[in-house]
């Protein structure tokens, strides 16, 4: 059972994981701020069912969350065990390899992706575990509260059958899997928090070492239990511009839809539609598909035709569609948290919008996605992975960043080096300064003089961290004194001769130097 | 220091200032090729009385002859590089402004301490000790400290310790120490 609670309050969990969190959900539902749009208010699972939706709606925010999963699924990992256990680091690449049952990292990370940008509910992932048994239990579903308040229902709780996953919370690993975000509830119970709608079968709650949980932006508020709002809720309104946009240009191309009520004063409708009639076969014959061309008509008579329009929908003067695609992008960048230009590339602008572009690149590594990389980080570490091994993502400016890593880096060294020269400093104390630096792992230095002191948040605590046979060996080469040449001339070596092995075989070969060997060891032993 | 090393290496001395006895400046290469059967002995000598201690450890399926002579070779060829450079020097001080018998002798007492470490080479033959007295240290031939090592239960397990003598002491030899006990587990250096 995890020691952590959502709520430092008591009653702000649910006792059982029944269904009734969804009627908790109901109360901000009808309190929640108007809509300008055909969105649900906040928040409902209909929210979400709407929001899922919208990458078929919105072509360019289709595109957006395309490549946006496209980008995280592809990005490169490094798993990495403080031990060096090469079974750990396997066993786990294993894991990512294999996910959603062998079908692959890749698949595994756009699914989550297009849940993290188009659910408020979020991601919700399931951890499988070796030795897990279907069970079949009764659980207290939660009582209505309306039908309460409106002196309905006086029976007792009503109980619904549920499925749970029974094992061992400490079980080996052995699966991670995406879970459809529309077919999770949160239960709001610390044990169980998530209750899943499988395809077939009664639900099932899974247990809170089986499920790992993810919204984008959590909300606040107690009742809605973590709900989070998407980038597709943030960006809805635009998304639904841009969509009503589009559609009217598609209608207004392809002469669909209606946009305007004609009246003609003059003619009978029968001749009106004659003339229509044989504009289309016209078209026909000549074998177009959209272009109708001019319907030529000749009316006997000497009434005046009229014609009176009535304008069932127009864009408003002065509105300029690429002016209001622009802005929707940069909403859209805004709210998944990438770079506007990731959505609409520079184009003839000057050179000086390259370095605006390297800003904005790394200025949105503080927001959105990066939050939920280190959340993948951070979670596969801490509750997936074995205890020494940890998960790195790298990134398009993981160049950049190692290059001023290793500037920095060696800035220090050359800090210590002088430090050395003035003798400030030993080579042993050098090390260990390293070591404290990061600059070299501490199972370089034999005994580390100043152990804990710092953890990063992507580090585990260090333990009895022992030396390999190799590092070991790597000890018993460290200098102990700077090399010739800093040293104070008395103490600089001299240059080692080679040896003679020729010379020395015949000397030992010689029988007075064996017989005088011979005599030195028969003297000293008596 | 091991008794029997100790009196070794004061049978040395005695051997290599016999040596210097017989100095010329004007005939090097006779000091010289004296000097090198003397090394040649005293090296020899050590070897075998480290390969026969008490509490030598030798490599499987080696006799202790074997073994002494295959050390002695390699220390004395070091040793007679060091004397060849140094025979270079006399020649070049011989013809230059002289050389004191004093400095003579007290650079030719320096090859003596030499035979630490092919007495302690030879003596731990069969345990992969990373260095041996007066090898890679600051005092060099002067180091007074030595191996003690503790056979453990199981065969090629063994524990090492750097043990240094009640002596003004380099900075590597204690850093040496700092790093007891060398751990050897099946012949190999952990």
């Amino acid at each position: 059972m995890s020691d952590y609670t959502p709520s430092a309050i008591q009653g702000d969990t649910a006792d059982y994981p029944g269904a009734g969190a969804l009627l908790q959900l109901g109360v901000p539902w009808l309190a929640s701020a108007p809509s300008y749009t055909d969105l649900p208010p906040y928040w409902s699972p209909r929210r979400d069912w709407v929001l899922s939706q919208t990458i078929h709606r919105e072509s360019m925010w289709g595109a957006v969350v395309g490549k946006v999963a496209t980008k995280i699924a592809a990005h490169s990992y490094i798993i990495k065990d403080a031990e060096d256990s090469k079974r750990r680091i396997g066993a786990s690449q294993e894991l990512m390899k294999r996910a959603d049952g062998g079908q692959g990292w890749v698949q595994f990370a756009m699914r989550i992706v297009q849940d993290l940008l188009t659910t408020d509910n979020g991601v919700i992932i399931r951890i499988r575990r070796a030795g897990e048994e279907v069970q079949t239990i009764r659980t207290k579903a939660a009582r209505p509260v309306l039908p309460d308040l409106l002196g309905g229902r006086t029976d007792g709780p009503q109980y619904q059958e549920v499925q749970i996953r029974a094992g061992s919370g400490a079980g080996r690993i052995t699966g991670l899997y995406h879970l459809d975000s529309l077919r999770c509830t949160r239960t709001g119970n610390l044990a169980y928090p998530v209750r899943y709608q499988p395809l077939q079968g009664p639900p099932q709650l899974l247990r809170w070492d089986q499920v790992l949980m993810y919204a984008d932006m959590p909300s606040p508020r107690a009742e809605l239990l973590g709900v989070g709002l998407c980038p597709a809720s943030r960006a809805y309104h635009k998304i639904g511009t841009l969509a009503a946009l589009e559609q009217m240009v598609h209608e207004y191309t392809t002469g669909t839809g209606a946009v305007k009520l004609v009246f003609v004063q003059g003619i009978l409708e029968k001749t009106l539609r004659e003339l229509i009639a044989s504009g289309i076969d016209a078209q026909q014959a000549k074998g177009y598909v959209y272009y109708l061309g001019t319907i030529l008509g000749a009316i006997p008579g000497d009434v005046p035709v009229q014609v009176k329009e009535v304008k069932l929908k127009e864009l408003p003067h002065g509105f300029d569609p690429n002016r209001e695609r622009t802005n929707a992008y940069l909403v859209y960048a805004n709210a998944i948290g990438i770079s506007v230009q990731e959505i609409e590339p520079l184009s003839g602008q000057g050179l000086g919008t390259g370095t605006q572009t390297l800003v904005l690149q790394e200025a949105s590594q503080g927001i959105g996605l990066a939050a939920f990389l280190k959340w993948l980080e951070q979670t596969f570490a801490d509750r997936v992975f074995p205890a020494s091994t940890t998960l790195e993502f790298s990134s398009d400016t993981d160049m950049r960043d190692q290059e001023a890593k290793a500037k920095v880096a060696s800035l220090r060294a050359g800090e210590r080096a002088t430090r050395i020269q003035s003798g400030e400093i030993s080579p042993a104390m050098a090390r260990q300064l390293a070591v404290d630096s990061g600059d070299i792992p501490p199972e370089l230095v034999d005994q580390d003089a100043t152990p804990g002191g710092t953890l990063a948040d992507d580090q585990k605590p260090l333990r009895d961290i022992q030396a390999s046979p190799q590092a070991r060996a790597l000890l018993l080469t460290e200098p102990t004194s700077p090399p010739s040449g800093q040293m104070p001339q008395q103490m600089i070596m001299t240059k080692t001769p080679p040896p003679d092995r020729e010379a020395a075989r015949a000397l030992l070969e010689d029988a007075d130097v064996q017989r005088r060997a011979a005599l030195l060891v028969a003297e000293v032993r008596g | 220091m091991d008794a029997e090393l100790r009196s070794l290496l004061d049978q040395a001395i005695a051997d290599i200032d016999e040596q210097v006895d017989r100095f010329d400046a004007g005939d090097v290469a006779g000091f010289v090729a004296g000097m090198g059967a003397v090394l040649a002995a005293i090296h020899l000598a050590a070897a075998q009385a480290g390969s026969t201690s008490a509490g030598a450890v030798l490599p499987a399926g080696q006799q202790a002859g074997a073994v002494a002579d295959r050390i002695a070779e390699r220390e004395l060829a070091q040793q007679l590089g060091y004397l060849q450079a140094w025979a270079e020097e006399l020649q070049r001080a011989g013809t230059a402004s002289g050389v004191s018998e004093a400095a003579v002798r007290a650079r030719a007492r320096l090859y003596a301490g030499a035979i630490k470490a092919t007495w302690s080479e030879a003596r731990y033959a069969g345990i992969p000790l990373p260095y041996h007295p007066g090898q890679g240290s600051e005092c060099m031939v002067n180091c007074l400290c030595n191996w003690r090592v503790e056979q453990l239960e199981e065969e090629g397990n063994y524990d090492a310790y750097w043990i240094m003598a009640a002596a003004e002491h380099c900075s590597t030899c204690p850093a040496r120490q700092a790093r007891n006990p060398y751990q050897i587990r099946k012949g190999v250096l952990l």
